[in-house]
């Protein structure tokens, strides 16, 4: 049983079921259109982020399903997970849109995991450095922030 | 008194003066205008400053301070007024552009500002020495390019922020305006805050945790609001916490952790008096100088409390004293027949609470701990390590007052002497699923827990002996998952006899059963036990190459995590276990053999295999992080795995490339400094 997707420059994708239904969204659709052999249009998902989103999706198939918030949030990246996401920026951001649009909560997780990660443990300057960020706040208010900050920035 | 012309005469003369002194005087009311400015005063310091304006209207120092004023006083507009007439004033003076521009940046009117700041560099002198200032202050007002808070949904920018422990999030608030508005006005990211593992060693400001309560109160919010979980440990002074909260009336509390603080009975008291301890349902005060007799009587105030920890605390005196129904004289000599019979306490006032840990509270006998369980009838949890109490009476205690019971984790302080015990006097435990128990005198006890509650019980960590291990042997365990057999002299047959009758198990420890683990042993685990997937044998040195090896094949599809530390096992062995047997999963290994491998030695591997087989090894070098040979192994591996480079994640070309860094030297940090004296205090 397979499913065609058609991503947003109108590139034909067909993927095992099991594997498109990691998205809720899909799994949504499918179940509200019943059996049919258009292909579902997902008009704000590249065809370079759909190929891989389904990517992840094929490799953890078979994972369980966990509800539990906390648990989400306290597991580490795995090995694979890292390597996936081991992409430029604009990709990066790219796939967390489409797995908040197509609803794959497990991959979200991994993407907001590996920005969090990014900030983890920097300095304001470093952080501008990784995001690309011009600093807008007037050197009084940094100073003033900067105060207020004393007991977390200097070690 | 003197008539008119000398009148005037001194009128003039004061005039006169007065207009001689009036530098001294203004400089007077900005000294006065400072001291009220840094004591939050604004009100007083406008005052101050209107007045020595009066004085010296065209004063841009006395102007500008007057900017700032206005503006923390919120009165943007007449601020910018303000900036404008010192424009009109000076036109060719940078300070009044820098007033201008630096209220229309707080406004969030960059394009504005931006304007100001160009008609700026146009009209002042390069010469100035704040020209520098209002170059840094231009490319601070260009527009920027969007960063993912302004990109991704506000949800998933909340998670993203979310992930960050506090000391990671209060950077953050210094990057843009952008993160800092988007930080400060989301409260579900400061509801939880958690100072326990945090690198700071410094303690943590009473202002910046009242500073995060504040921005915890959603403004808009109806429902439970404001501050909910609170880790502080010894990070702060238990009075200030205390202070802080009461005074932000924090009422929906609900974790609160405060152990190893400095916190006392009276500290305590207030909080439970201004009633902030209504909604806590997770409660940690364990080291701390509290009497658990307080805590146990003011139930009511803690009416939602499923968790609680007080391990180390002490019952103290007040319980001897207060609480006529028990006579402690020789209580830990009592047969546990006497006491069997229900008390007359039929008030429970910890009605929710679940698990309680009364560890190494020294002063606990028996009586106090039984005053304690009719407190909370419906406690599921209970954790009793290094105390003086015998199992035989904890036991007793909990099943006639708690026999919800579903945990235990008990250990004795010392050696003692057995009570005479009567298996019919136990009632049952039937949810019993999780037992730790580190006793090794009461066989009579732990037997009959064991036969009455086998059909329940899960997990397991015990003191065991070959009688025990026997008399188990005969016992149907149906749901036994989890084993950990810390042998008490055991031999190998009663433990083959023991997990023979083990199918359902998925974990197991055996380690440091140096005489009873064998190769029989495993033989036996691997033939019958099919789901397991953790297998811990440390230390057991019997264990042969061939008996392991043979183990862990049968196992294969199952096994994830394998300890081997401490065995003699031959590095082939390991290389065996590594390349073929455990393909995914974490092996610990034993410092002294090393899995040196070459290019060679795999070179028809796939991509895929070849990562896999990295991170086994990796897992097992890192358990031998000091040795230098990790060191050669990393430098093979760069050379050998080319496909997969540690890539960062590139950085895009800065934005302001174009544009000449204009650097806020350390010049220029001192005119600001002495520009915005006033603004320095917060």
């Amino acid at each position: 049983m397979s499913v065609r997707l058609l991503s947003s420059d109108s590139e034909d994708f067909t993927v095992a079921k099991e594997v498109a239904e990691r998205s809720m969204l899909i799994k949504n659709m499918l179940e509200d259109v019943g059996d049919n052999d258009n292909p579902i249009p997902l008009p704000n998902v590249t065809a370079k982020i759909l190929r891989k989103v389904i990517e992840w999706c094929e490799h953890h198939l078979g994972d369980p399903v966990t509800n539990d918030e906390n648990e989400r949030r306290n597991t580490e990246i795995d090995e694979w997970d890292q390597k996936f996401m081991e992409v430029d920026q604009e990709t990066l951001f790219d796939i967390i849109l489409a797995a908040n649009y197509l609803d794959i909560k497990p991959l979200l997780d991994v993407g907001c995991k590996t920005v969090a990660n990014m900030i983890k443990g920097k300095t304001a300057e470093e952080i501008r450095k990784i995001f690309n960020i011009v600093n807008d706040l007037t050197p009084e208010e940094e100073a003033q922030i900067r105060k207020e900050n004393e007991w977390a920035e200097d070690r | 008194m003197a008539d008119p012309v000398q009148r005037r005469k001194i009128s003039q003369e004061r005039e006169g003066s007065v207009k001689r002194h009036c530098s001294v005087v203004v400089n007077h009311l900005m000294e006065a205008g400072e001291k009220a400015y840094r004591d939050r005063n604004y009100d007083v310091a406008n005052a101050h400053t209107t007045v020595a304006l009066s004085l010296q209207p065209a004063n841009l120092d006395i102007l500008m301070r007057r900017v700032l004023l206005l503006q923390r006083l919120g009165m943007s507009n007449e601020a910018l007024d303000e900036a404008d007439a010192m424009m009109t004033l000076a036109p060719t003076d940078a300070r009044g552009y820098l007033r201008a521009g630096q209220v229309l940046m707080v406004l969030e009117k960059p394009v504005e500002a931006l304007r100001v700041f160009r008609t700026a560099l146009e009209k002042v002198p390069t010469s100035d020495r704040r020209y520098g200032l209002l170059q840094i202050y231009r490319q601070r007002c260009l527009p920027q390019p969007p960063s993912f808070v302004n990109l991704l949904p506000y949800e998933v920018t909340r998670n993203i922020f979310a992930l960050l422990p506090l000391t990671g999030l209060v950077p953050c608030t210094r990057v843009c305006r952008a993160w800092r508005q988007f930080i400060i006005h989301c409260p579900d990211l400061w509801r939880s805050i958690d100072l326990r593992d945090s690198p700071i060693q410094k303690r943590f400001p009473r202002n910046a945790l009242a500073q995060c309560v504040d921005r915890s109160i959603d403004p808009n919010g109806t429902r439970a609001n404001g501050l909910r979980e609170l880790w502080v440990g010894n990070k702060m002074s238990m009075h200030d916490v205390v202070d802080v909260l009461v005074s932000k009336e924090c009422k929906d509390l609900s974790v609160l952790y405060m152990s190893d603080s400095d916190l006392t009975g009276r500290v305590w008291l207030r909080m439970q008096l201004k009633q902030l301890c209504l909604n806590l349902e997770h409660l940690f005060l364990s080291h701390t100088d509290i009497s658990i007799v307080d805590l146990m009587v003011t139930g009511e105030t803690l009416p939602n409390l499923t968790q609680l920890v007080l391990d180390g605390c002490a019952f103290g005196y007040a319980f001897s004293k207060n609480i006529k129904p028990f006579d402690l004289s020789g209580a830990e000599n009592v047969e546990p027949s006497q006491y069997t019979n229900k008390q007359a306490l039929t008030q429970a006032p910890f009605a929710k609470l679940r698990i309680l840990g009364l560890s190494s509270v020294n002063d606990m006998s028996i009586y106090a701990l039984v005053w304690v369980l009719c407190r909370c009838p419906h406690l599921t949890m209970l954790r009793t390590l290094a105390t003086r109490l015998k199992l035989t009476l904890v036991v007793l205690a909990m099943a006639q007052y708690c026999p919800d019971i579903s945990c235990l984790e008990y250990s004795p302080l010392r050696d003692y002497t057995p009570l005479p015990f009567e298996p019919n006097q136990l009632r049952p435990l039937p949810n019993l699923h999780t037992l730790r128990c580190y006793s090794e005198h009461d066989d009579q006890v732990t037997n009959t827990i064991l036969s009455q509650s086998h059909p329940s019980l899960q997990q397991m960590r015990m003191i065991l002996n070959d009688s025990n291990l026997l008399f188990m042997s005969q016992l149907p365990f149906q749901q036994l998952t989890t084993l950990s057999i810390l042998g008490k002299d055991i031999s190998e047959l009663a433990l083959a006899a023991l997990l023979k009758t083990l199918p359902g198990l998925a974990a197991l420890d055996v380690s440091f059963n140096v005489e009873a683990v064998t190769d029989a042993v495993l033989n036996v685990v691997s033939a019958t036990a099919t789901k397991l997937h953790t297998l811990k044998l440390g230390g057991c040195v019997q264990i042969t190459d061939q008996g392991l090896l043979t183990c862990a094949s049968r196992l294969t599809s199952t096994l994830s995590r394998l300890e081997i530390s401490g065995c003699r096992l031959s590095r082939k062995t390991i290389s065996m276990l590594v390349l073929d047997l455990m393909v995914s999963g974490v092996l610990e290994c034993p410092a002294e053999v090393m899995v040196k491998r070459k290019p060679a030695t795999y070179p028809d591997m796939t991509l895929h295999q070849r990562a896999e087989f990295n991170n086994v090894i990796n897992t097992v070098f890192t358990s031998i992080s000091e040795d230098p040979i990790q060191a050669i192994y990393m430098l093979e591996e760069k050379q050998l795995a080319p496909s997969h480079p540690p890539t960062a994640v590139p950085v895009l070309p800065a934005f302001s490339s174009l544009e000449p860094e204009f650097p806020l030297t350390s010049q220029l940090q001192d005119i600001i400094r002495k520009d915005d004296l006033w603004s320095m205090y917060i």
